[in-house]
């Protein structure tokens, strides 16, 4: 990557791991370690929208915490641009040095329910990063706090509401002003829309596009759900196990995914075609998600891989870019074309 | 200015949202109300405890006499019910209660006093009687209940081997008695809240130290460490420093419990996504234990000092019941029990074992008060 590009990313994570210890039996002598995010590698360059996929317990979830440090990662780095130029390390950074970047990095959490304080009014809410940052005069606060109503689509006079009265929708856009209070540049909607019904959903998902154009946000998306991937991110990453097993552009990835796993996330996905019903057709992919605390030695997706080799079970793939720019972690992503769903009718691999 | 105008718009939409349910901006602590006042019993529960205080707070005026005031000639005298007629002299309506007869045994020489059917007495309210000072201010001679005639006293609940009114007694022990639950329990509330609350928060070793440490204190028998500090107070110290002394004493134990509480919720709470959400506004910790944390429990912490009352006056009582407590001449309902301590006195004077009867009142009071409280913590579930 030339200087020129590397000026525009605002994240550079590099071999990013958060590797939980947990203790146990009698005296917690055995100890077992969970590799929740191991070895993770990206770039989000300023304004795109990153897409973070995969099944529950692939450590996506790790990913976002890490960068927001509500976890403190145990391994690798967390490049954030200032917006002076000057790059720091938020991987490393000290619980007080880290203060001005949490308002710089935002967080929308998963569940509209717990994420409001029950006992504030919706004005305390959205006010209280304000206060405690002390970003706006105290007389203005008020004003402030109608206007990141107003932004995110709620009556001024909701104000003194308590959240209870709010419904799921209502609730998200509420925690969206939260987030949006301190002009940050940085949000990490994590499950965002997840626990919202789906006539909700697409709103806020629109609500989420438009306040990106106004504000230039990057979004780092975190979701299980790939046709809001699809419709949110410029760009989408793939992990299983721990690790990112395909990254590239939205539109390519799904058009022509290079992993064995996207493949069969994207024919996880219901068809909503009826002459094009796939789950009917398409054999669910076999096996159990592999343990993050004992992952299978080579490909962590061997097991469950039907284009498996022995190279395969040996030797761990390494994360490589390939000619239409997408990165793929597959010993075989060159020859495998996985372009069709299932991928078995195409897949032209030669015999070996 | 832009963001005036909304702020206007803000104060015109406010008029007509009249209409919107109300419950959608009035505060927890009216849910939790609202919540409270279905539980009957802890409703009549909890008009009694506050007729108890009021009691406790103006047990001068309440009483017909004050704590020290011996009547020659009326020792162990039985109590006497109050009439609202008089039918000995024609048809009156009013406060009337019998006089007394005495009788003396020829061998033992003992008196013993017993009700007069034939004659009466009158009782009046707001009645002129002792000066005293209304919670030590203001000073007045009116009483709520007493006898027209100070010369022919009337006892509700008879009098002790002294010659005191023991209803006067009782009236003027539950400030002390009451109080002391109150005194301690603060105590234990900000011991509880502390040790409970670094202890949940912070985890690890912090909260295995705290944790083990209140196990200990548990596992002292409480009774006998009671004993044996009460004793250790000097008699030398008046009587305002040893009822200090002896609730300091009460809630060395008592917070362990409270303590235990608030650990256990700033444990759940420590994982909401809402305090994780303060912890990246970048709120301070005790900002965030106290505002974002404390208030999600505060009913709960309520409750639990509402259930730690009653321990802590029956504690009082068994001290004070056992002599070790507080001394005469404080009043209190434990140091007016001691007189019921011999099973001579419960044969016969049996109205001596009164002021048991007011803890038992106020102990249940303030039981179903708490779990009322208890129940109506959690008004969104």
């Amino acid at each position: 990557m030339s200087e020129l590009e590397d000026q525009k990313n605002l994240l550079e994570v590099r071999d990013l791991r958060m590797h939980f210890t947990r203790r146990s039996g009698m005296f917690r002598r055995h100890s077992t370690t969970v590799r929740a995010v191991d070895g993770v590698s990206f770039d989000m360059s300023e304004g795109e929208t990153l897409g973070l996929v995969g099944e529950s317990g692939c450590g996506k979830t790790s990913v976002g915490r890490s960068l927001i440090r509500t976890y403190a990662p145990t391994g690798g780095q967390v490049n954030y641009r200032r917006s002076d130029g000057d790059q720091v390390d938020l991987a490393t950074l000290p619980g007080k040095a880290l203060r001005p970047y949490r308002r710089e990095l935002r967080m929308i959490f998963q569940d509209p329910f717990s994420s409001l304080n029950p006992r504030m009014t919706v004005r305390d809410i959205i006010a209280e990063p304000l206060r405690n940052n002390r970003t706006a005069h105290r007389r203005k606060v008020d004003e402030k706090v109608v206007d990141l109503l107003q932004i995110v689509g709620l009556r001024a006079d909701y104000l003194d509401r308590y959240p209870h009265a709010f419904s799921g929708g209502e609730r998200q856009r509420i925690v969206i002003a939260r987030a949006l209070s301190l002009d940050p540049r940085l949000v990490i909607a994590d499950e965002a829309v997840s626990a919202l019904d789906v006539s909700v959903r697409a709103q806020i998902l629109e609500l989420l596009v438009d306040l990106q154009a106004d504000h230039g946000l990057t979004y780092l998306f975190i979701s299980h759900d790939l046709a809001v991937v699809r419709y949110m991110c410029d760009r989408v990453a793939v992990m299983y196990v721990g690790k990112i097993v395909e990254i590239g552009q939205t539109g390519t990835v799904y058009s022509r995914p290079r992993h064995p796993y996207t493949r069969a996330l994207l024919d996880s996905v219901p068809e909503p075609d009826p002459t094009r019903r796939n789950l009917l057709t398409q054999e669910p992919l076999r096996g159990e998600v592999a343990d993050p605390s004992d992952p299978p030695a080579g490909c962590s997706f061997n097991p469950r891989c039907p284009f498996a080799e022995e190279i395969c079970r040996r030797e761990e793939p390494e994360l490589r870019t390939l000619d239409d720019g997408t990165q793929a972690a597959c010993h075989f992503a060159e020859e495998l074309n996985l372009a069709s769903p299932g991928g078995r009718a195409g897949a032209e691999r030669p015999m070996r | 200015m832009q963001s005036g105008e909304v702020l206007q718009g803000a104060d015109e939409a406010l008029e007509h949202a009249s209409n919107e349910p109300v419950s959608a901006t009035r505060g927890y602590w009216h849910l939790v109300w609202r919540r409270f006042r279905r539980h009957r019993v802890a409703t009549i529960s909890a008009i009694i405890l506050i007729l108890i205080y009021a009691v406790a707070l103006l047990a001068e005026f309440v009483a017909p006499h004050g704590t020290a005031s011996r009547f020659e000639g009326y020792q162990n005298a039985p109590p006497q019910v109050i009439s609202l007629v008089d039918t000995s002299d024609g048809f009156r309506v009013g406060l009337f209660a019998n006089g007394y007869a005495v009788e003396e045994d020829e061998e033992s020489r003992r008196r013993t006093m017993s009700v007069d059917e034939s004659s009466v007495r009158e009782l009046g309210l707001f009645v002129k009687g002792e000066e005293y000072k209304l919670a030590g201010l203001i000073p007045w001679d009116r009483h709520l209940i007493g006898p027209v005639d100070p010369e022919e006293p009337v006892f509700l609940l008879g009098t002790d081997s002294l010659g005191r009114d023991l209803f006067s007694r009782i009236v003027h022990g539950t400030r002390v008695s009451m109080s002391i639950g109150l005194v301690g329990v603060a105590a234990s509330m900000i011991l509880g809240i502390l040790f409970g609350g670094l202890s949940g928060y912070y985890g690890g070793a912090t909260d295995t130290l705290i944790q083990r440490f209140i196990e200990f204190i548990m596992s002292i028998p409480s009774l006998p460490l009671w004993m044996v500090l009460a004793a250790s107070i000097p008699t030398t110290w008046g009587p305002i420093t040893s009822y200090f002394a002896i609730t300091l004493i009460l809630s060395i134990i008592g917070w362990t419990d409270l303590a235990r509480v608030v650990r256990g919720r700033f444990l759940a709470l420590r994982e909401e996504d809402f305090v994780e959400s303060a912890r990246l506004d970048n709120a301070r910790t005790l900002r965030i234990m106290r505002r974002h944390m404390l208030p999600s429990f505060s009913s709960h912490i309520i409750a639990a000092l509402t259930l730690a009352v009653p321990g802590m006056i029956l504690a009082e009582t068994s001290l004070s019941f056992l002599g070790v407590g507080l001394q005469a001449p404080v009043v209190s309902w434990g140091v007016l029990l001691q007189e019921a301590q011999s099973v001579r006195s419960l044969v016969t004077t049996p109205w001596l074992m009164f002021p048991g009867v007011a803890v038992i009142v106020a102990v249940l009071a303030l039981n179903f008060v708490g779990d009322g409280m208890r129940d109506a913590a959690d008004p969104y579930n």
